[in-house]
């Protein structure tokens, strides 16, 4: 992606085959999938999309399993086990973690099968894994990436990529380096309703997108239960500065990624503020924050997150001059929806006319009410995946064909950056501007 | 109870009326594709709100067509009683 717009994703269990009775099987899933991935519009702008499809449909056969190694068995890497285990061909051979209870979970998904490590190294000296997946505390992605490209291995890591710029521009050059996959999880990448709603964009559906609002609302101290005092940081990582950016390394990410894939670029400044105003825990980072991105054009992505209120839950609001998507909601609403009927019309017109109270003098201002359009689905079928099951698809896939596709490490790159440089605007207090240096060649 | 006897007559009369409401509610459809300058595809798209209409008009006729017979049985008795 450049920034002259060159280039632009609830867990599920519906998607094993054996499950007849769900809404959507994993062949339903794939064919979906397929069917939005393989339009003009998003093949030329996210390739790695049909080729993806085309081998993720290919049936299990012993000659081409993937062996995989797997790096921090916590709650998301135990998530991402358990969809792995759906995946034909994919085999986890290994798998690490420094906490034995973390370990021991990890263990049993993969049926016992898997050899036990403590220490990510001696499972990188491995020379039958072709790749690793490394779900641990940021602060270690940086370090683990590295060394895990250097072993020869293909690399699937959890966002963020790291705790600074500079260290996600040296896990891009580490990955051209070494030829082989980087692919971060930023799994609305491979969301169906995420890839209508770009689809809808290229296509114009919309208009022209002029502002994005986004938000992630919690109401929860976002705490782990700590069994023993002396683990209080290693668990709640997320917590504390010296593991985490907190909200924007963790949430935000995401979110500003799909405003840079909507827009076709990456934020040229940053500003905004941050504080700890409620949960006054003895944390570090802060429980709500609030930052403006301005985006070549003058189009500005507004986005904010707490920890105190849960009305509003999260989206992202693609806003443009003839329509707004909502893909979180899977809704996208037309400025000038099509007219009723004309007779519906006329009926509503009469009635109007005896019952409605009328002015003695004209008003000078009338509000401007939300409007009341229920507006209507990005995507018909009910999918309850949030991308996470085709993402690890994905990666088997792009293994077994061992090929880096151009575009998806540059997503989650400006994606990371453009939290981390949030995070540096809030602790400075300061408009910081895209620094030259970190524009991808 | 005694039998309710529906004439041919009155059937025929009635299925008349139901014929004028519903052509009166085409023509009020054809007077909103043109006032608000929608698609002539309304004239059958829109059918189930013209058959709405149809049916409304037909029983506010009846309800008028009622009133207007039970004032008629009303004075009629009037008169027998003097």
């Amino acid at each position: 992606m450049t920034n002259n717009g060159k280039s632009a994703s609830g867990k599920s269990n519906d998607l094993n085959e054996n499950q007849p009775d769900n809404q959507v099987t994993r062949r339903d899933f794939l064919n979906a999938f397929a069917a939005v991935a393989g339009t003009t519009l998003l093949s030329a702008s996210l390739p790695w999309l049909t080729g993806v499809t085309a081998q993720a449909g290919q049936a299990a056969s012993p000659s081409n399993r993937v062996q995989l190694g797997f790096i921090g068995t916590g709650s998301r890497g135990c998530y991402l086990l358990e969809l792995l285990r759906r995946v034909p061909n994919a085999d986890v051979a290994a798998i690490c973690d420094n906490y034995p209870p973390n370990l021991q979970k990890g263990l049993e998904l993969t049926g016992g099968k898997a050899k036990t490590y403590t220490n990510y190294k001696d499972l990188l000296a491995r020379n039958d894994l072709d790749a690793v997946l490394i779900a641990t505390p940021l602060y270690e992605h940086f370090q683990m990436v590295i060394d895990a490209l250097a072993a020869g291995k293909h690399v699937f890591c959890e966002k963020s990529m790291a705790m600074l710029p500079e260290q996600c521009l040296q896990m891009v050059q580490a990955q051209k380096q070494s030829g082989k996959i980087l692919q971060i999880g930023h799994q609305r990448l491979f969301d169906i309703k995420f890839l209508r709603a770009m689809e809808m964009i290229r296509s114009g559906d919309i208009g022209k997108i002029t502002q994005v609002r986004a938000y992630w609302h919690r109401n929860n101290d976002w705490r782990r239960p700590v069994p023993s005092p002396d683990l209080e940081r290693k668990i709640n990582w997320r917590l504390y500065k010296e593991y985490s950016c907190g909200l924007m390394t963790e949430l935000a990410s995401h979110q500003i990624q799909v405003a840079n894939w909507a827009l076709g670029a990456f934020p040229e400044s940053v500003s905004g503020s941050g504080s700890i105003n409620y949960w006054h825990d003895g944390r570090e980072v802060y429980d709500n924050v609030n930052l403006v991105y301005r985006y070549p054009g003058g189009i500005h992505l507004i986005y904010d997150s707490l920890t105190s209120n849960k009305k509003y839950g999260l989206e992202e609001q693609l806003e443009g001059n003839k329509g707004t998507i909502e893909p979180e909601a899977n809704r996208f609403y037309l400025e000038n929806p099509p007219a009723a009927p004309g007779i519906v019309q006329l009926v509503n017109s009469i009635e109007h006319k005896i019952f409605d109270a009328v002015p003695i003098g004209g008003p000078s201002w009338v509000p401007e009410n939300p409007s009341e359009d229920k507006g209507h689905s990005l995507h018909d079928k009910v999918i309850n995946s949030d991308g996470s099951d085709m993402e690890m698809e994905a990666f088997v896939a792009m293994v077994r064909d061992g090929r880096a596709v151009p575009g998806h490490l540059e997503q989650a790159y400006y994606a990371t950056v453009s939290a981390l440089l949030g995070h540096q605007a809030m602790l400075e207090n300061r408009i910081i501007a895209w620094p030259k240096e970190l524009i991808l060649q | 109870m005694n039998d309710t006897v529906i004439t041919a007559k009155r059937k025929r009369t009635e299925w008349i009326i139901l014929l004028a409401c519903f052509i009166v509610a085409n023509m009020l459809n054809i007077y909103s594709i043109i006032q608000y300058k929608s698609s002539w595809t309304e004239l059958y798209r829109s059918m189930f709100y013209i058959l709405l209409i149809t049916f409304f008009l037909y029983f506010v006729m009846l309800f008028f067509r009622l009133v207007f017979w039970g004032i008629q049985i009303a004075i009629r008795r009037i008169k027998r009683t003097r």
